[in-house]
């Protein structure tokens, strides 16, 4: 408790001119390292006329609606639990900006009306077609893409279908439920795939199953693609994520829009900034001569830039 | 709809979500699947070892430490006894150069009796004296992907001697590893090498790891330890489902041995520890494996010399009575063999089991000074079952039980119940009980260490004649009914996290009642001409140990990160009514671990152990005084001729010197101890494409 205490005050202290008329209002759903990971970038990003207009950064769990902002105010939700507790307040015509959202999360909330209406969102989830863009750019000539999923994550089998389609590239997605044999399943998937995709999936992958989809892919020596920098230390090839550095600085740039006017942004969108990392000694056990991360994000910013154009 | 109960259901059971907020005078009665932004970084704690599934950390029945790879790096240890100065409540100490001994709660002598020691589910506790032969065990710091500790009895799930608590070392799997080649050279004659390669083909993996090791020891004793060590492990894929792993090591060196009993020379003894597994794991789908292991495991000590000249003290007509050198003999060897298997199943999504059961058979050869030539056979069936039940999200109910059939002592029944509940997302109570064995090693079960040899009459310093009678002198004996001690243990535990991903704390406080304890006790012996006495060992002691125990590991956003130990711990001789220094009182670790820019890393051990008494057997008992401990390590990771390097000085006890757990009377005769000053080692490895 105490340390929860010094934590805050560390947040308060941090706070670049807090104060009761604070106009930018940042409710985050934990004081942890990854939400102060999150706020440093968020406080590199924001613009100097942000900063004018003063923030008050409190944990959603502490908020209370004696402080909740005047009309006109930018509350912006960190987390799902900052996403629930924003429901809980009388926002009057402030904009929302919901941040650090799981894609699956948000239209969760979305469907049960628990999201505020005049709204913006910024996921921590990569797009899909980037994930595709960086399989094709590491392994190209790639004629199938694997796809393991979970009940969670078969919401993205559609779009990941479309994504691949573009890339001519064939979708080999199958389910993994309890009961199916997942050995069977993995080495199948991994023997009629190129590479193989994960999405998070919490109901699926536990420790058990990330090692056999980890031996599996080295086995069958097809190169797993995660979400996540804590797969590519534990053995998979590649991995594309956001750090919650980087999506505090996008958050900060969607903040600084709607305080400059600048031109319409979409009400959904993806994290901007993002890291590519790669396990080159799984690149040596599978046979492949990978580019570094560096080069392999600065080809995907490339493509995401033709996409642009 | 069923298939949206069914996520719902799992959610629960994964305790992924927060409770509902009243949202605008609605109120969800629905459960939402909603998975939290965590999951994007999370490395999700998970350990195996405490009830033989993969559970989280707030869902075990008992406190467990995790002592991953960073935590191994950062600590500066060399050898693998060093690193359990990191768990709290454990007491590491030397004997001698070559024989250290990890204990928990208590510390008695060299032989760590009371805890189970496993590599990849492979008991290697020796049967002989009891204790882990530390030094020549096959494996290396660098085989290690990581420990679990299970701080408390587990005879639910690993059987008898899994008594204070059980130490599970996983080994890396050879496919995530690179060949490489590692020097280490220091202070006390360190010099060691390690090479290992790694290779494969589609379906085959496998890993060879061959150790010279060597340093001089303590630097008053005459105590070298030059160790040769080969591993190997190999992963068949038989089938889609069907994994076939392969583990073997053998560990040999001879050993410079110096006693306190100064009718015994300085002399030299060899070791050799070798061990072969065989596992075979079948994954039939994401909730059911089966397994079916066989190993063995030999150990030998050849121990042959001849005894000085030894003045007994006492006089017969005049002369001094002289022991005459005579040929002795401390050899003693150990087969175990066992087959083991275990089916883990889940049930229902609410209720899990791992189940199975074994044979194994040990055989223990002591020499006629040890043992009286004797081969002793103990044959052990078992059977065991853990459930865990989690009818809520906030509750999980572990209940498990080992049942065992000895040949030597019997059967006994060692269950543990114990129940989890959150009162909060991502902080939970444990409330436990559980009961576990230990049974005797063979020679608490068999000794006969006795002397017997020819004495002869000396005037001065002039032999005038052979003494009418020859030597008989008994010291320690097993008559062959030592039972099994008993534990009865209470545990009640916090495991949360007060900032998700920053900051996770485990507190237990804890009430163990130890029975039938093994001790040594002086009977009259009618042949031993010496003193008339021997002493047998019995059960007979009673002992309660309580304490309170936390541990915290915190991380900080500059990817530094800080691990905290303490444990306060109280030792009652409930016979004598007195309370006991077998344990310090008061101990705490801290290690913090940094990384730098341009691939540096250190890392900051800190260790204070509280007042406790020594192993020396001699009475009055010596108290060894506070010990404070510093060590240091940095490294750089670069590229070195296009391989990628590691360059490490690790600097160990910068404070000074202490003495290790064997400690001598500065008033005995004894010449030597077991300090231990500051040193420092320098390490290269190198990792090959």
């Amino acid at each position: 408790m105490l340390l929860k205490k010094v934590i805050l005050t560390l947040l308060l202290v941090l706070a670049v001119g807090a104060n009761a008329e604070a106009r930018l209002l940042l409710l985050a759903s934990q004081d942890s390292a990854l939400y102060r990971s999150f706020q440093k970038g968020f406080e590199a990003g924001l613009a100097p006329a942000g900063l004018d207009q003063g923030i008050t950064f409190t944990l959603a769990a502490d908020y209370r609606p004696a402080a909740q902002p005047n009309s006109g105010n930018i509350i912006i939700a960190a987390g799902v639990d900052a996403a629930k507790k924003v429901a809980s307040i009388n926002v009057g015509d402030s904009q929302v900006i919901y941040t650090m959202l799981p894609q699956s999360s948000y239209h969760w909330l979305r469907e049960n009306n628990i999201l505020f209406e005049n709204h913006q969102v910024l996921f921590v989830d990569q797009p899909l077609n980037r994930f595709v863009d960086l399989a094709v750019i590491a392994f190209s000539p790639m004629k199938t893409l694997g796809y393991l999923h979970g009940e969670i994550s078969a919401k993205h089998t559609k779009n990941l279908g479309q994504a691949t389609a573009n890339h001519e590239i064939e979708l080999k997605d199958v389910s993994l439920q309890s009961g199916r044999n997942l050995a069977k399943v993995l080495n199948k998937l991994m023997s009629d795939s190129d590479a193989v995709l994960v999405l998070p999936d919490p109901f699926l992958f536990n420790r058990r199953t990330v090692q056999s989809l980890l031996l599996a892919s080295l086995r069958r020596k097809t190169p797993l693609i995660a979400y996540s920098e804590p797969y590519v230390k534990a053995g998979a090839l590649l991995a594309l994520f956001s750090s919650p550095e980087q999506i505090g600085r996008h958050t900060a740039e969607l903040v600084n829009c709607l305080i400059e006017f600048c031109d319409a942004k979409p009400q959904e969108n993806h994290p901007k900034y993002f890291s590519v990392q790669v396990n080159h000694l799984i690149a040596r056990q599978l046979g492949y001569k990978l580019a570094s991360a560096n080069e392999l994000k600065r080809q995907l910013e490339l493509r995401a830039g033709k996409h642009a154009d | 709809m069923r298939s949206c109960q069914l996520v719902a259901r799992r959610m629960m059971a994964f305790g992924l979500f927060c409770s509902l907020p009243v949202l605008s005078g609605v109120v969800l009665a629905q459960v939402e699947p909603l998975m939290s932004e965590e999951v994007f970084w999370d490395d999700v704690p998970m350990v195996m070892s405490a009830t033989r599934m993969s559970q989280s950390a707030n869902r075990t029945p008992m406190a467990v430490t995790v002592i991953d790879r960073r935590m191994i790096d950062a600590s500066g240890a060399r050898e693998i006894p060093e690193l359990f100065r990191l768990v709290p409540g454990f007491i590491v100490g030397y004997n001698d150069g070559h024989t250290p001994s990890v204990n928990y709660h208590m510390s008695i002598d060299r032989y760590a009796r009371k805890m189970q020691v496993l590599i990849d589910g492979r008991s290697v506790y020796t049967t002989a004296y009891g204790g882990i032969p530390w030094v020549t065990l096959p494996i290396t710091m660098d085989d290690i992907d990581r420990v679990e500790v299970v701080r408390g009895p587990n005879s639910a799930s690993y059987g008898a001697n899994s008594f204070l608590g059980v130490i599970n070392i996983i080994t890396r799997n050879p496919v995530l590893e690179d060949s490489s080649v590692k020097i280490n050279i220091g202070d006390g004659g360190v010099r060691e090498v390690f090479l290992r390669h790694v290779g494969g083909a589609e379906k085959f993996d496998y890993r060879l790891t061959a150790g010279v090791v060597e340093d001089d020891g303590f630097a008053d004793r005459y105590d070298s330890k030059p160790t040769k060590t080969f591993t190997v492990r190999a992963d068949y894929s038989l089938t889609a489902i069907d994994t076939l792993i392969f583990e073997g090591g053998l560990g040999t060196g001879p050993r410079e041995v110096q006693s306190k009993f100064p009718l015994f020379p300085p002399r030299e003894k060899r070791v050799l520890n070798h061990q072969q597994q065989i596992k075979w794991e079948r994954r039939q789908s994401v909730d059911e494996s089966m397994s079916v292991q066989f190993y063995h495991i030999f150990q030998r000590n050849s121990e042959a010399f001849t005894t000085l000249n030894f003045p007994l003290g006492v006089q017969v007509g005049g002369f001094d009575l002289v022991l005459d050198p005579m040929p002795m003999d401390f050899s003693r060897y150990t087969h175990r063999y066992e087959l083991e298997l275990q089916h883990n199943v889940g049930l229902t999504d609410e209720l899990r089991t791992a189940w199975g059961g074994g044979l194994r058979a040990d055989e223990v050869w002591g020499s006629e000074y040890l043992m009286g030539r004797e081969k002793i056979s103990n044959y052990l069936r078992y059977g065991f079952m853990n459930l865990e039940w989690s009818p809520t999200k906030a509750w999980t109910v572990n209940a498990g039980a080992m049942a065992e059939d000895y040949s030597t002592t019997g059967t006994s029944v060692s269950p543990r119940l114990g129940i989890n509940y959150q009162f909060m997302p991502k902080h939970g109570v444990r409330v436990t009980a559980s009961q576990a064995v230990r049974t005797p090693s063979m020679f608490e079960y068999a000794a006969l260490y006795a002397l017997n040899g020819p004495m002869t009459l000396y005037s001065g310093s002039t032999a005038v004649g052979a003494a009418p009678v020859d030597l008989y002198a008994e010291f320690w004996r097993g008559d062959q009914d030592t039972g099994v001690e008993k534990i009865i243990s209470y545990e009640v535990g916090y495991h949360g996290m007060p900032v998700p991903g920053m900051f996770e704390l485990d507190a237990k406080i804890y009430f163990d009642e130890l029975t039938d304890v093994i001790d040594l006790q002086d009977f009259p012996q009618p042949l031993d001409n010496l003193d008339n006495e021997t002493s047998i060992y019995v059960n007979n002691d009673w002992i309660t140990i309580q304490g309170v125990e936390l541990e915290a590991k915190i991380n900080f956003a500059n990817d530094s990160a800080l691990h905290l130990g303490y444990a306060y711990t109280e030792v009652y001789d409930k016979l004598r009514a007195k309370r006991i220094l077998k344990a310090p009182q008061n101990s705490f670790n801290l290690l913090y671990m940094m990384s730098f820019d341009h691939g540096y890393s250190a890392g900051i051990g800190f260790y204070f152990i509280d007042r406790i008494q020594g192993w020396e057997s001699s009475r009055p008992k010596y108290v060894r005084d506070q010990v404070r401990r510093l060590d240091l390590k940095v490294s750089k990771q670069m590229a070195l001729f296009g391989f990628n390097t590691e360059l490490s000085l690790a600097a160990r006890n910068v404070l000074g010197q202490y003495e290790e757990m064997e400690i001598l009377r500065p008033q005995s005769d004894y010449s030597y101890s077991n300090e231990i000053g500051a040193s420092a080692y320098l390490s290269i490895k190198v990792q090959m494409d």
